[in-house]
């Protein structure tokens, strides 16, 4: 068994549970500290190099997150153990979390010492063993991207640098800084990464001069509302009485947005310890981590963090000998999109339902009466990684209203799907188009829907936005959590604002009646105009309806569910017109607007569509020309699929 | 005590008061559905809404009052949405009133619905909120189940079967609910007939209306054989 | 030299023009509606007789009732309906609470400010407020007996052919009493002072009425009519002794009784039945010492005010001490019938034929003020000459006493336009 960086280096260390040393954080990294022993500093030094470089000096890592995992990693991960086993080669096989780049799914990173780290990018089981040989043999000309240079392998110069691609130079990793690179099962890795020294630097601070410091960071909640998380935590904090509650909000519900996910899976002691730092802030003794059930790896990477700080005293009764007490507990929530809404996720705890009216705030009146703060993944990440670097850095980037960075999940049309951190102020343009590679060749972006169903649609031409609360909310959508749809010409705008607001209609709790009618209303509307039965008054209904629903609903829910519906219309206007006027589709894609022909000039008369046809609508003999009768046509599209010379087309 | 300011009238309420009670006291009223002070206060209707200076519409049921507070309690942009919202919660109600609990009671609903004008509720809603018993079941051809509510059904409650002077509700399930009744109860159609035409004929939406009612009478009429 | 004067008369129901030709000291006049025709009876027919009176009671606003009863009134003469006694009274009680309520609109609304020597109410209202409040006060009392007899102020409910729907409860009736009890004062007030106004001068060129009998008392429902000359006749005659004639220039017709001008209304009703008025002997030598001026109308109006709410007061009182009964059982039946009415303005006729189903089959309603077009002509002339007597060709004041003539008569158009030529044809 080899020694743990967590445990004590000698009989010297006198740190226990009962009582905690003060320097017990920095003292894993620095230390010792409390005694001068040479071979206990080198005990230190040898362990954090091995957990970063392998015992063994060969390391494979194996990324292990839900994203990656479905995309083939855990047999990936099989793989490289059998190959490792049966080849009797003397290496580290480790998991790390996500990095981010989807696109790259499943990928590997092997380091040797002497050899750079190369990461080989969407890997398939059966490719493992080529690839370990051939790093082993020292080429590394298959990698898709290298961590550093070392100059002695072959092939080095024609892999790009990681940071050399442009799906990374861009971004600025500071929260995720650890994704993809930190074992996340493994808060010894954590520490020796640098890990709670936030909370180290925290608590040997009073509250206050901890909220003066996320004050001067200039961070504000990145949930979805943009509120600066330094006053939450003043007015929680100057409530009266002691029982107050802090809550990470971990119930990510958007369509959309994963970066919670991606950072709790990948990186969860960062969280946790901005958890920890909140509620020192506030003067909670007790804390909870409200976590999607739907996100089952998620939820067992939090609880695993949890026991791990539990059992190292970083929870629990006198943190750090600060004679501070914190404890923490996992609930998992059945998942309602209206639970990531704070008043119905205190609710959810309570045992209760649905949201309430605020104010009270849950600041001053929340989970039982009691003053709790509710902070969302991504912020307490932040609050950690600026306790530990220092507000100066984080208030270096970003915009004068907004400072820092914020994590984008931009899928869609776009060749490299992913979760990027970027500064905030970057323009939609830089993110969608240099770092998620734009749709691609031949086609065009349309719009780019931001924050998920609660957000608006962003048409081609303001891309050049600067992504921040304030810009994004007076062109029509809203930052949210940082979902980013990229919708090229190949989608309907009108059918968009379907989807997302048949998302709504579905999530709304049903409590108030704007949104649970006034929603159903505005599905119901749009439904109309994309089966070709809407009049243009329609239209106006949509606008007024929308507007009422946003001004009166009781929750945010609805206060931003008409916002795919009122920004399209307010963009795209003419394609909804084209709808009700011409009753026709210009994107093809509402089923009932388009009408299937056969041109003539491309048909070879194979009369594949002719069979498939489930009613037989197209005739034609075989060998000649077939035709489609519109009458008897019901556009199931089946024509459209089989045709092998695509001579089926929409009009 | 704090100071309020509703629609530029200063008034002091208690503190933990909510703004409901400073318009009350300010001699001001809104319209409040769900809200049973005490029982229920979740602010779950929105008829309560009134505008703060940013803008924003809260209930005024469960929004705390603070000190300088100003709201207003009346504007074309409140009365439009609370308009919409009734006009929505008036879109999911069943309209049932015939079955209706509150014989003798009142029927929220149905006062808003006269206040702000909107259509749907049927005539017919009143009679048991006025104690009446139902002038079908004796057989007269009474509209009330199809004409839309907010003269007090004055005539039914003289015993005197409605005319439909006010005009035919649109709704399709109540028209079907209607002539469902309608025929249970053996009502004469042509009867019912020549009383549509008495009023309606003129109205632009009795084409409509009257192709419902004919469907439906086909439907039932069929059932009853 | 000629002049043509054509006023068009504000302060009356309806739109109506008089066009005075004054031609070398000969004046000729013509009374034309030009208020648009409307087809009450062309809409009457196929109806069933429960619907009719509900339709004719549209065809006014102001005397909703009048129209209703005489509807009801032909329909049960025609289906040989026999009401009960209480019925009758209550039935008559609303047609009496109704001419108060007109009459006191009339006088308040319309016809007073003349005689003061100013144009609107709101100038009557700041030269003599007691009196005009005295009138609102009056106005909203006998509008809430009309209310509670009727079922609402226009348009009466509680009724239908048969009898009342319902039994009036006890404190309804009360109510009524206490109401008209309440308005007895005012309107001795208002008919002290309007007895005393000083009218115009003007003799009746044509001193010929019609009115309702009224066999029992004044102003109670009958089927027989009573000329001017002392002829009693069944109201189902009407057409023997009335006489209809089209007018082109104007949407209502003009009608003769036996070949002669005659007019209808209050003045008509008081000087056939002043005698059975007891217990106002003293307003009426008054009012008869002009009774041929027919100015007059308004005093008497003012009377019948008095009257009306004293009589209805009084009947309603003998109901408290028992259970009337308003209702009788009937059997639909084919059958023709004339409704005979005093309305506020004077004589109404409905005139129904119904089929077995109780269908209507044929509809004629004729209307005081379609009675009273020709009077208004010759009277009219007749005021031309004297104005042009006294002062030459004076246009103003020439229109002046002619709009005033004219509101004394009270006129009503929407009543008298039902009638249409189309019809005629049908
Ligand atoms: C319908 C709805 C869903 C929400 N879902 C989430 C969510 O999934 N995760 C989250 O952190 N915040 C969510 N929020 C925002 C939270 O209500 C709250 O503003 C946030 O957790 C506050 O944290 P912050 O100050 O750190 O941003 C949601 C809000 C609404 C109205
Ligand atoms: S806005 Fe929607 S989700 Fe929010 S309380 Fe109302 S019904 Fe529920
Ligand atoms: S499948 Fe295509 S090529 Fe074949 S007959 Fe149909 S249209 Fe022509």
């Amino acid at each position: 068994m080899t020694w743990n960086l967590m445990d004590k280096c000698c009989d010297k260390c006198w740190h226990t549970l009962e009582y905690p040393c003060r320097n017990y954080v920095r003292c894993r990294i620095e230390g010792p500290l409390c005694h001068d022993d040479p071979e206990c500093r080198k005990k230190r030094e040898n362990r954090i190099k091995e957990i970063l470089y392998g015992r063994t000096g060969f390391k494979i890592k194996v990324p292990m997150a839900s994203c990656t995992i479905a995309a083939g990693a855990e047999e990936v991960y099989k793989a490289v153990l059998d190959e490792v086993k049966s080849r009797g080669i003397n290496a580290d096989v480790t998991i790390s979390g996500c990095m981010g780049m989807c696109y790259m799914d499943p990928w590997i990173e092997l380091s040797k010492t002497d050899m750079p780290s190369a990461i080989y990018a969407n890997v398939k089981p059966n490719e493992v063993s080529k690839i370990i040989s051939e790093y082993l043999s020292g080429d590394v000309s298959n990698a898709y991207a290298l961590r550093n240079r070392t100059g002695k392998a072959k092939g080095e110069d024609k892999v790009p640098l990681l940071e050399e691609l442009p799906a990374w130079k861009n971004q600025i990793r500071w929260v995720s800084r650890n994704c993809g690179i930190v074992n996340p099962e493994s808060i010894e890795e954590y520490i020796a990464l640098g890990g709670y020294r936030g909370l180290d630097r925290a608590l040997r601070m009073e509250p206050e001069e901890i909220i003066e410091e996320i004050k001067k960071a200039g961070l504000r909640g990145r949930g979805g509302a943009g509120f600066p998380t330094w006053l939450k935590w003043k007015i929680a904090r100057e409530q009266p009485g002691d029982v107050k509650y802090v809550i990470m909000n971990a119930d990510e519900g958007d369509p959309g947005a994963f970066m919670n996910r991606l950072l709790a899976e990948s990186d969860p002691h960062r969280v946790l310890e901005g958890l920890i730092i909140a509620a020192y802030t506030i003067g909670a003794s007790k804390g909870f981590i409200f976590v999607r059930a739907e996100k089952p790896l998620m939820a067992e990477r939090l609880s695993k963090a949890v026991e791990q700080a539990r059992k190292y005293g970083l929870l629990g009764k006198n943190i750090l000998g600060r004679g501070f007490d914190f404890d923490v507990e996992v609930i998992l929530s059945a998942g309602a999109f209206v639970c990531g809404e704070e008043t119905a996720l205190i609710a959810a705890i309570e045992g209760r339902t649905r949201p309430r009216q605020r104010p009270p705030y849950p600041a001053t009146k929340g989970l039982w009466g009691k003053p709790t703060i509710i902070n969302n993944v991504e912020t307490l990440a932040h609050v950690a990684t600026i306790m530990a670097e220092g507000w100066k850095k984080f208030a270096s980037m970003g915009t004068e209203k907004t400072k820092g960075t914020k994590m984008f999940c931009v899928t869609g049309a776009v060749q490299r799907t992913g979760a990027y951190e970027v500064p905030v102020g970057t323009t939609i343009k830089k993110l969608v188009e240099e770092i998620a590679g734009g749709p691609g060749e031949g086609r065009r972006i349309k719009a780019v829907q931001i924050g998920g169903p609660s957000g608006g649609c962003v048409p081609a031409n303001l891309l050049t936005t600067p992504i921040d609360y304030e810009t994004l909310q007076k062109a029509g959508a809203i930052m949210g959590s940082g979902g980013i749809v990229v919708i090229d010409d190949k989608s309907c705008m009108v059918d968009v604002a379907k989807f997302f607001t048949s998302f709504t209609v579905a999530e709304s709790c049903g409590k108030c009646f704007p949104c649970r009618i006034g929603m159903k209303i505005l599905y119901d509307t749009l439904t109309r105009i994309t089966e070709g039965k809407g009049r243009e008054e329609d239209l106006e209904i949509l606008r007024e309806l929308g507007e009422i629903v946003r001004s009166a609903s009781l929750c945010a829910l609805g206060g931003t569910a008409p916002n795919p519906v009122l920004s399209t219309l307010r963009y795209f206007e003419d394609e909804y017109l084209a709808h009700v006027r011409d009753k026709k589709c210009p994107a093809k894609v509402c089923r009932n607007l388009v009408e299937y022909w056969i041109n003539p000039e491309k048909c070879i008369g194979c009369g594949t569509c002719k069979q498939n046809c489930p009613s037989n609508a197209i005739s034609g003999e075989p060998g000649k020309k077939h035709v489609i009768d519109v009458s008897k046509c019901i556009r199931c599209g089946q024509c459209f699929i089989v045709c092998p010379v695509g001579a089926v087309e929409k009009r | 005590m704090v100071k309020v300011i509703v629609n530029g009238k200063e008034v002091e309420v208690s503190e933990g008061s909510v703004v409901l009670d400073a318009i009350k006291k300010a001699g001001y009223s809104v319209p409040t559905l769900c809200f049973f002070k005490g029982v229920y206060n979740e602010a779950a209707c929105r008829m309560c809404l009134v505008e703060l200076p940013n803008g924003k519409l809260v209930p005024s049921c469960a929004y705390p009052v603070s000190d300088g507070l100003k709201i207003t309690t009346d504007s074309e942009r409140l009365r439009k949405t609370r308009r919409m919202v009734l006009e929505l919660i008036l879109a999911v109600h069943k309209m049932k009133c015939y079955q209706c609990a509150r014989k003798g009671g009142f029927c929220l609903l149905l006062d808003f619905a006269k206040e702000f004008g909107v259509e749907g509720i049927p005539v017919c809603a009143e009679c048991p909120l006025h104690g009446e018993d139902c002038l079908l079941v004796k057989g007269e051809p009474c509209l009330g189940f199809l004409t839309i509510a907010g003269c007090g059904s004055p005539c039914t409650r003289e015993g005197t079967p409605c005319f439909g002077c006010r005009g035919p509700v649109t709704r399709e399930d109540v028209i079907e609910t209607a002539v469902k009744r309608f025929i249970e109860h053996g009502v004469d159609l042509r009867d019912l007939h020549s009383r549509m035409k008495l009023f309606w004929s003129s109205f632009p939406q009795f084409k409509h209306v009257f192709d419902l009612v004919l469907k439906y009478e086909k439907k039932y009429m069929g059932e009853k054989k | 030299m000629s002049l043509e004067v054509v006023e068009r008369i504000d302060k009356v129901f309806g739109h109506l023009e008089l066009k005075l030709v004054v031609d070398s000291g000969k004046v000729e006049s013509k009374f034309t509606v030009t208020q648009d025709a409307r087809f009450i009876e062309v809409v009457l027919e196929g109806r069933s007789y429960l619907e009719a009176p509900v339709i004719a009671s549209r065809i006014c606003g102001a005397c909703s009732i009048a129209h209703f009863l005489a509807s009801v009134n032909a329909l049960e003469n025609a289906m040989g309906v026999e009401l009960p006694e209480d019925a009758m009274i209550l039935k008559d009680a609303m047609n009496k609470a109704q001419i108060a309520q007109n009459n006191i609109v009339h006088l308040f609304f319309l016809a007073l400010p003349d005689y003061y020597g100013l144009k609107t109410l709101g100038e009557l209202l700041s030269k003599k407020p007691d009196l005009v409040k005295i009138g609102f006060k009056l106005n909203s009392l006998s509008l809430k007996a009309v209310d509670l007899l009727g079922g609402r102020i226009v348009n009466p409910n509680t009724y239908s052919v048969g009898g009342f729907r319902k039994d009036l409860a006890r404190d309804r009736i009360e109510k009524v009493v206490k109401t008209l009890r309440e308005a007895e004062d005012y309107a001795k007030q208002v008919l002290e002072k309007v007895i005393e106004l000083e009218l115009p001068e003007l003799e009746d060129p044509a001193p010929n009425y019609v009115v309702v009998q009224s066999p029992q008392g004044y102003l109670n429902t009958s089927n027989n009519l009573y000329g001017s000359d002392g002829e009693v006749f069944l109201g189902i005659d009407y057409t023997k002794y009335i006489e209809e004639k089209i007018v082109e220039y104007s949407n209502s017709k003009a009608y003769y009784y036996k070949g002669k001008v005659f007019y209808v209304g209050s003045r008509a009703r008081l000087n056939a039945y002043h005698e059975r008025l007891l217990g106002y002997e003293d307003y009426i030598s008054k009012i008869l010492k002009e009774s041929n001026n027919p100015f007059s109308n308004i005093k008497a109006k003012a009377l019948e005010i008095l009257y009306t709410i004293v009589d209805v007061r009084e009947r309603l009182e003998e109901f408290l001490d028992k259970k009337p009964k308003l209702r009788t059982e009937f059997k639909v039946r084919a059958g023709e019938g004339v409704g005979v009415l005093e309305a506020p303005r004077g004589l109404l006729i409905h005139h129904y034929k119904v089929d077995n189903e109780g269908k209507i089959t044929y509809a004629n309603i004729i209307t005081p003020t379609a009675f009273n077009s020709r009077h208004i002509e010759v009277s009219a002339t007749k005021l031309g000459e004297r104005v042009l007597e006294a002062n030459g060709v004076d246009v103003g004041e020439l229109q002046r006493k002619a709009s005033m003539l004219i509101r004394a008569y009270d006129p009503c158009l929407p009543c008298a336009v039902h009638v249409t030529v189309l019809k005629s044809e049908r």
